[in-house]
């Protein structure tokens, strides 16, 4: 289960980074953001890769299977979002979010 | 490298670089990279293509039943080793050691049992997947050692095509996520940059890891001069510092029996069963040792379903004294040095050691995009130069040969190995050399598709070849079930995820080929097809719209 | 980028290009495995003489083996001349194999 919410974290947060560059935000909102906002997003985006690192962590692997685990489900996450930039980036927002609350609800369940 | 001998930057160099590397055994590559996916599955594989293990279906007496077989079968054994059903093999794989046998597979005894009667099953003789895996590194029909060689100088270019490939990769961050569709040669930059970076991690550690797991023999030299020539003291050394399976092998071969030995009943294995299940839930119990069965000094080791740890020996056992039942502390497992540490785990990745389900379909799927990383590298270098051959009015023949190779080693390939499969389910079950007929097939009709990429005109190639591909696989599991083996939707309730994976995987392999084939189908009406001189041109997909990029 | 499966293409210096790939490529393949090869025998053995496990020593040692060798590969043909190449690989090899042959008898 925790691998799960690490792999749905992994959505959200390349969304995040890649919303931190102009040119995906121009796909995204049809503009470019302010320096500001562009770096919370990468902020944002970091901190959602630590998370999900934390959940392959929390999974049960022991260190180098965590982190290889971890990066797997990166490239996935990492793949899914340059589609979706590709093709339907006016829906990344919506996607990411639906992700990153399925994360969370599955998370607080845990708890 | 200029022709002109002027100066470069790093950049250009390394581009330069990275194309020749990549592209002189970019084929070998592929194949390597293709082969060596579809071995993350080998068990299944092996299973898919062993129809007549279909009817073992796992059962709670599975363990006991298996016992039971071997005490039939092997009462004189020196050690049992039986491996029990589980989510990627479908049968009871057991095998022995007979006291005094020669050292290796050449003294050990092999038998499939049914899982749920305990009968002894004869598959039909094929190599199944392990063709395939011993292909990835050791090709087929040369010395072992000249098949290691060359894939071994292989993976040296990988290595050097990874790293120029990142450094001559100057937008690596800012393009990170850019990909655009429909732009034909940029295209195919963007899904070629796409899979390389996205997975580097993957790909890197496969490669330098594919080097470590031949470093004897491609690189022995500093065990040489470190171990004055003694390469066994090394390899002994090396293997008894982690507490390996290895050395408890050569103990239990060469330790025989005593010649007054009693004979003294084997304990009910359920009990024990129930012990481990308790231990290891989610997983289960994956094999049962026995040494020394039948004597007094017997013991009983149960081993854990697919370690848990990238280090080998550390994987969780339990053992207990094979008489009474009672347990007693399975040997230390040493712990490793950091140098063994760091090159165990790699390899270990690489050979999807410690995988889980969860991060075996991990590594299958990086596997999948290494592959359409190699292979979109040999389509571009080709689209890239599409420019450059209309100028000119006709095709060069290096052009023509890179275009000619790439659809034997990329779609053939795919033909090849769907055919090594139907050849599998066609071929009858006593055909003498069945197993070495079927490989036969496999090359068979590698060979063909090349004479048809040589043969068709390009673009017809690529889609007669991916269209037959797609069919091809997607038909397996119907195959499967007309020639004897199981149905996917009994395979699937009855829990035999091997037979079941497989299926599943080739309806997979189905629609990406068939998706792929669709999609160089409409690059064709949607662009003005650009015949060169030569009329064998790729048509090079212009986007539909002129107007700027727009988000739909 | 130059494309050398383009041989219509009569450039005076085609043959010296030539040479010059070759020359660089055999730097690259021969001469970097040279180069792994006293790595891993030089480094193996300054580390088990200086307190590592030789099999420790042994694994480091090849580990960076390969590694030179993939960035002699990239030196031959990045450094700004075959000769370069070839003196950027051969030196460091001499070196090596030297400081191998002196450990060699030694005992740690």
């Amino acid at each position: 289960m925790n691998a799960w919410i690490a792999g749905a974290l992994a959505l959200p947060a390349f969304a995040a980074l890649s919303l931190a560059m102009e040119r995906h935000q121009e796909q995204v909102f049809g503009r470019t953001l302010a320096r500001r906002a562009s770096r919370s997003w990468r902020a944002g985006g970091v901190a959602l890769l630590a998370l999900s690192l934390a959940c392959c962590a929390a999974a049960g692997w022991s260190g180098a299977v965590a982190v290889t685990a971890w990066m797997g489900l990166l490239t996935f996450g990492a793949l899914l979002t340059g589609w979706m930039l590709a093709y339907l980036p006016r829906q990344l927002l919506r996607v990411a979010g639906a992700a990153l609350g399925v994360a969370t609800l599955a998370a607080i369940s845990r708890l | 490298m200029r022709p002109d001998g002027k100066p470069e930057g790093v950049r250009q160099s390394m581009s330069w670089m990275h194309t020749w590397s990549g592209l002189l055994l970019g084929w070998l590559l592929y194949a390597v990279f293709f082969t060596g996916t579809l071995s993350f599955f080998l068990d299944e594989v092996n299973d898919w293509m062993r129809p007549e293990l279909h009817q073992s279906v796992p059962s709670p007496q599975t363990a006991a039943l298996a016992v039971a077989a071997m005490q039939k079968l092997a009462p004189d054994a020196a050690a049992w080793t039986i491996n029990l059903p589980g989510e990627r093999q479908t049968a009871v794989e057991a095998s022995w050691r007979k006291p005094g046998a020669a050292a290796g597979r050449a003294g050990t005894q092999r038998v499939h049992l049914d899982a749920g009667t305990g009968e002894v099953i004869k598959p039909r003789e094929t190599r199944g997947g392990s063709f395939l895996y011993r292909f990835h590194f050791e090709l087929y029909a040369m010395p072992r050692i000249w098949g290691r060689w060359i894939v071994g100088i292989a993976t040296m270019f990988m290595f050097v095509a990874i790293i120029s490939g990142v450094i001559t990769h100057k937008k690596i961050f800012s393009e990170f996520f850019t990909f655009r569709p429909r732009k034909g040669q940029r295209s195919w930059l963007d899904a070629h940059n796409a899979t390389a970076v996205l997975a580097l991690p993957f790909h890197i550690i496969i490669t330098f890891s594919g080097l470590l797991l031949l470093m004897s023999m491609l690189l022995p030299w500093g065990a040489q001069a470190v171990y004055d020539g003694d390469m066994q003291k090394y390899f002994a050394e090396s293997r008894g510092r982690t507490g390996g399976a290895g050395a408890e092998r050569d103990a239990s071969a060469r330790g025989g029996r005593s010649p007054i030995a009693e004979s003294a009943a084997l304990t009910a294995i359920g009990p024990l069963m129930e012990i481990a299940q308790a231990r290891w839930p989610e997983r289960g119990v994956g094999s049962i040792v026995v040494q020394k069965p039948g004597t007094p000094a017997a013991t009983i080791e149960l081993r854990e379903q697919g370690a848990r740890a990238l280090q080998r020996g550390t994987g969780e056992r339990l053992l207990f004294d094979g008489i009474t039942g009672a347990p007693r502390n399975p040997p230390e497992a040493r712990v490793p040095s950091a140098a063994q540490a760091v090159s165990g785990a790699m390899m270990g990745i690489h050979l999807g050691r410690f995988a889980d389900p969860a991060v075996r379909w991990l590594l299958f799927l990086s596997g999948v995009v290494g592959t359409v990383m190699a292979g979109s590298g040999l389509v571009l270098w080709v689209v890239k130069r599409l420019p450059e051959r209309r100028k000119l009015g006709r095709t060069p023949r290096g052009h023509r040969l890179v275009e000619v190779l790439n659809i034997g080693a990329i779609a053939g390939l795919s033909v090849a190995t769907a055919g090594y499969f139907w050849a599998n389910r066609l071929l009858p079950v006593d055909l003498a050399q069945r197993a070495d007929m079927e490989i036969r097939c496999f090359f068979m009709v590698w060979a063909l598709c090349l004479v048809h990429g040589l043969l068709r005109p390009h673009r017809r190639a690529w889609l007669e070849q991916l269209w037959l591909a797609a069919i091809a696989f997607t038909a397996l599991p119907l195959l499967n079930a007309a020639t004897g083996g199981v149905a996917l939707p009994a395979a699937m309730l009855q829990g035999q995820w091997s037979v079941a994976g497989f299926d599943l995987v080739a309806l997979a392999l189905g629609a990406l080929h068939g998706f792929t084939a669709w999609k160089l189908g409409r690059s064709a009406t949607a662009a003005k097809p650009s015949n060169t001189a030569s009329g064998a041109g790729m048509s090079v997909p212009r986007p539909v719209a002129q107007s700027p990029e727009k988000a739909p | 980028m130059a494309d050398i499966a383009a041989p219509h293409k009569r450039v005076p210096a085609m043959g010296r290009y030539r040479w010059a790939v070759a020359s660089r490529a055999l730097a690259a393949t021969a001469g970097g495995y040279a180069l792994a090869s006293a790595t891993a025998a030089g480094l193996g053995l300054a580390l088990a003489r200086s307190g590592s496990h030789s099999v420790d020593a042994v694994l480091w040692a090849t580990m960076l083996g390969f590694v030179v060798h993939a960035m002699a590969a990239l030196w031959a043909f990045g450094c700004a001349n075959a000769r370069r190449a070839w003196i950027g690989i051969v030196a460091p090899t001499a070196l090596l194999e030297a400081l191998a042959y002196a450990l060699r008898g030694v005992t740690a």
